[in-house]
């Protein structure tokens, strides 16, 4: 009897130790600013988050009149509405797998700002408090939905639920 | 004793059970030029990629500062050229972390204008179908769902195409 329980018990360790062994979010080839690719296992638990842009730097002034900064600001400026978001759901920056920016140019410059855009960017991915980083796509488009705006960003979390 | 082993007889069969619901397969329809539809049941694994471009430019023009320095002299290749050394990527990729092209669920493809001012879907479907589904001489006859946009530019001069790939597959 107490053979059949050791062995049970064995069986039981060994199973949960290869549940946990498969149970980790796996970040390959890291770049500067991301990971080429990046695994999640089954049973991950997902948060979508709608694409965000900027707040006005003058979110008194009337619709019409209200702007928005250059790329670096807009970025920062999105960011911290998308880490608001986030962890208004009880999640982290650091549970962030993908980032897909949409970029349109920066009127001074007539292209894309994407060291601007970078430099907001690192603030929080890659930092003492984040040292996660996701994979990323960058492009640049014509416009986007409200006039003034730079920058949308869009990003999906994952993370294994909590266990024990 | 014999009670025990009943008990212990019970749970592997109801362990059995469950682990046989559990080995779902993705439903696909891999018909046609794309999937118009992919059924992933629960339990599945998910393997993110980053948007990419052509980084094969060839002998001398790999880095950013060898590209500067030659100038013109470097190309990353017409739209079907830099379809297809994405694909190749993604392939190397996917099989390096023990996945497969089959595994693709979901392509996200973003394709700049050429010179002539349009974009060159043709020529990046000619090195889609070498990838994807039955005219397929990669091995992969599978066809993921896909969106295709035109956008404004990408972050590389050159780059006619940058593509996101989502893979997607039951667990081992």
């Amino acid at each position: 009897m107490s053979k059949i329980f050791k062995i049970t018990i064995t069986a039981f360790a060994a199973m949960t130790i290869a549940a946990n062994a498969q149970s980790v979010i796996k970040r390959n080839d890291e770049g500067t600013n991301f990971y080429s690719t990046i695994e999640v296992p089954a049973h991950a638990d997902q948060l979508f988050v709608s694409g965000k842009g900027p707040s006005a730097v003058n979110p008194d002034a009337p619709r019409a009149e209200r702007t928005y900064g250059d790329t670096a600001t807009q970025a920062r400026s999105t960011f911290n509405s998308i880490k608001d978001a986030v962890e208004k759901a009880g999640w982290s920056m650091s549970d962030i797998v993908m980032v897909r920016v949409y970029l349109v140019a920066d009127p001074a410059m007539g292209k894309m700002d994407f060291s601007g855009f970078n430099s907001a960017y690192q603030e929080f991915f890659g930092t003492e408090e984040n040292p996660n980083k996701p994979v990323r796509a960058v492009v640049e488009i014509s416009g986007l939905a409200v006039p003034g705006w730079l920058v949308e960003i869009d990003v999906r979390a994952a993370r294994m639920p909590a266990s024990n | 004793m014999s009670k025990l082993i009943k008990c212990v007889a019970a749970f592997i069969i109801t362990g059995a059970v469950a682990f046989t619901a559990n080995a779902q397969m993705i439903e696909r329809t891999s018909q046609g030029f794309l999937d118009p539809g992919i059924v992933i049941p629960a339990g599945a694994e998910v393997f993110y990629m980053s948007g990419k471009g052509n980084h094969a430019w060839g002998e001398g023009c790999m880095t950013r500062e060898e590209r500067e320095a030659k100038g013109d002299a470097c190309q990353p290749g017409d739209m079907y050229e830099q379809g297809k050394a994405i694909f190749e990527s993604f392939k190397t990729q996917l099989e390096e972390a023990g996945w497969s092209l089959s595994d693709v669920v979901m392509l996200r493809i973003y394709g700049v204008p050429g010179e002539d001012g349009s974009v060159d879907s043709a020529g990046f479907n000619r090195a889609y179908r070498e990838y994807f589904g039955e005219e397929s001489t990669s091995g992969n006859t599978n066809l993921p769902s896909r969106t295709f946009v035109g956008i404004h530019s990408l972050v590389v001069p050159g780059w006619l195409v940058e593509v996101e790939a989502r893979a997607i597959r039951m667990p081992k």
